[in-house]
């Protein structure tokens, strides 16, 4: 909590040791819910600078993760609605498109199959929409509990599970169209 | 050719399949400088907004200058609205004072103004005028203010005449006017002013105190009487008195009793005459006279008394001033040290400048308090 403290009075040091242990997963969502690489580094650079500000009102209502994330997903939310986001109808176009997903896990080990596997997922996460993809990727890839979800996303737990569920729906249709399934 | 792995289609299995796809996921190093370095200039922004702790000398520079303002402002409302600053003197020397009342009628001849009963000789009374700076009185003399110890009133009957040189041995016509005084005396320790009084009357030749009482007025003691001089020393006697009573008012009134002189003597010797004429009938009648006769002069007798003793009275008026005194034990009419323009000034701007700042204070303490929560609210939402 001095940690905490101390960076709401504004030193960035206690900022920095503050956030770094929830930087990966932090970057992890804006990874996901934004278009490329280059987004969602902008995204998580604007994720950051609200915490920065808001955390002399943090009021302890929530987990200190909880919060990072809610703005981060907030954050995305709110580029994406700024941007058009084409929908890709196939790995083609989003290619196509300028869409360049990083193989987050690249190794010399990984066969093709995973890796054509992994690209179709993370197309397929693609199309679905911020509010389903947040919740999908938080319980599917971050592995947050339906009420870690609801408390990031403000949802109750019922509308956290039916997105997941229309989610993988939709992805599982993408999985199929694309002939990875 | 390579079999496509097909998964069970199955929620779980969707989700198993996205498990772990961030596993290797990494945060590019580029990532994490770029949000440092974003919030290290946050920061420094921030260090630079950061509101100056109050400066309380500023907010006392705030309260002087409103409280110069306020101070120009009465100093310069007082200026337009201060017209008189100058204090009456409200304590005339007494030698001033004994020049004013004494004015002196010139006629032909003492006789003239003298009644006939009257022995010229034993009346008169000789006096210097020059030094004792004898002047015209107008009739239309100008009506003495508050400033000034002496007052002199005249009746309407007053005939007043220069008379600027006397020869020494001129009788100055006194007969026909009576002098009366008022005497106001304020002293705290009226016994003390009582003996000081006594003093000086026995000091001044020809006067003397006729009659003298103590009051009880309203709980404070007051003194009175009567003291009589000589016309001619009655400059004398004011100017004592005034010199050794600071605080004390004298008014000294000329009364024209020539005519009621005349008119008393012309009854007397009608008095005179008419008793000869019934002395004479009471002798003729001899001891048939009637009775009424002698009741008729025993009224006449008294009326020629009431006559000679009225007139009789009217000789020492004539001869002697009246001079009816009081003295007051509060000092009510005590002349007050005559108050600079300074103190005068001063008091008075401050009575005003309280006024002024009774009325502006509340004014400017709520500006005071709405411009701190201003302040306030913009620190709050700077952070």
């Amino acid at each position: 909590m001095e940690l905490v403290r101390l960076a709401a009075q504004g030193d960035s040091d206690a900022f920095e040791k503050l956030v770094m242990p929830h930087e990966r997963m932090m970057y992890a969502l804006a990874f996901r819910m934004c278009r490329n690489a280059e987004d969602a580094k902008d995204c998580l650079q604007d994720s950051m600078l609200r915490i920065y500000k808001a955390l002399p009102n943090f009021r302890g209502e929530s987990s200190l993760s909880t919060w990072f994330y809610r703005i981060v997903n907030n954050t995305c939310l709110d580029s994406h609605r700024r941007r058009k986001v084409r929908k890709a109808e196939s790995i083609e176009k989003l290619s196509q498109s300028g869409w360049n997903p990083v193989d987050p896990a690249p190794g010399p080990q990984q066969s093709a199959e995973n890796a054509s596997l992994k690209r179709a997922l993370s197309a397929g996460i693609k199309t679905l929409s911020p509010e389903i993809r947040s919740a999908v990727v938080m319980r599917d890839i971050q592995g947050f509990s339906y009420e870690e979800i609801s408390e990031v996303l403000e949802i109750n737990i019922g509308t956290v599970k039916s997105r997941i569920s229309r989610g993988r729906e939709k992805l599982r249709g993408f999985l199929i169209a694309s002939g990875e399934l | 050719m390579s079999e496509e792995i097909r998964f069970p289609v199955e929620d779980e299995q969707i989700a198993a399949l996205l498990k772990g796809l961030d596993d290797g996921l990494q945060v590019p190093p580029e990532v994490t400088a770029a949000w440092k370095q974003a919030i290290r200039s946050e920061s420094l922004k921030t260090e630079n907004k950061k509101p100056k702790k109050q400066n309380i000398l500023r907010w006392v520079g705030e309260i002087a200058a409103a409280l110069l303002l306020l101070v120009g402002a009465t100093l310069v409302w007082r200026s337009f609205g201060n017209s008189d600053i100058t204090v009456p003197n409200t304590n005339v020397p007494a030698e001033k004072a004994s020049e004013k009342y004494v004015f002196y009628t010139k006629t032909a001849s003492v006789d003239s103004a003298l009644p006939t009963v009257y022995d010229k000789d034993e009346s008169a009374s000789s006096r210097t005028a020059a030094d004792k700076g004898y002047g015209v009185l107008e009739d239309n003399f100008e009506e003495a203010s508050d400033d000034d110890m002496i007052i002199f009133t005249q009746s309407s009957d007053t005939v007043l005449e220069g008379m600027s040189d006397f020869e020494e041995n001129e009788t100055p016509t006194e007969s026909g006017f009576v002098y009366i005084g008022k005497l106001d005396i304020y002293e705290s320790d009226i016994p003390r002013a009582k003996a000081h009084l006594e003093t000086i009357v026995n000091s001044v030749e020809s006067a003397y105190i006729e009659s003298e009482q103590t009051q009880l007025v309203s709980g404070s003691s007051t003194v009175s009487g009567t003291i009589r001089v000589r016309n001619e020393h009655l400059d004398e006697l004011t100017e004592a008195i005034g010199n050794k009573f600071a605080s004390s008012e004298i008014e000294i009134n000329r009364i024209n009793v020539t005519h009621d002189k005349s008119d008393l003597s012309d009854k007397l010797q009608n008095a005179y005459e008419l008793k000869d004429r019934l002395d004479k009938e009471i002798e003729f009648a001899g001891t048939n006279a009637d009775i009424s006769l002698y009741e008729k002069l025993q009224e006449l007798l008294d009326e020629i008394n009431d006559y000679e003793t009225a007139i009789l009275k009217s000789e020492i008026d004539l001869e002697y001033a009246t001079l009816n005194y009081t003295i007051n034990g509060s000092e009510g009419k005590t002349a007050a040290v005559p108050a600079t323009y300074g103190s005068r000034g001063f008091g008075g701007f401050m009575k005003d400048l309280g006024k002024v700042s009774m009325v502006m204070l509340p004014v400017i303490a709520l500006t005071a308090l709405i411009t701190m929560h201003l302040s306030q609210r913009k620190r709050k939402k700077a952070q």
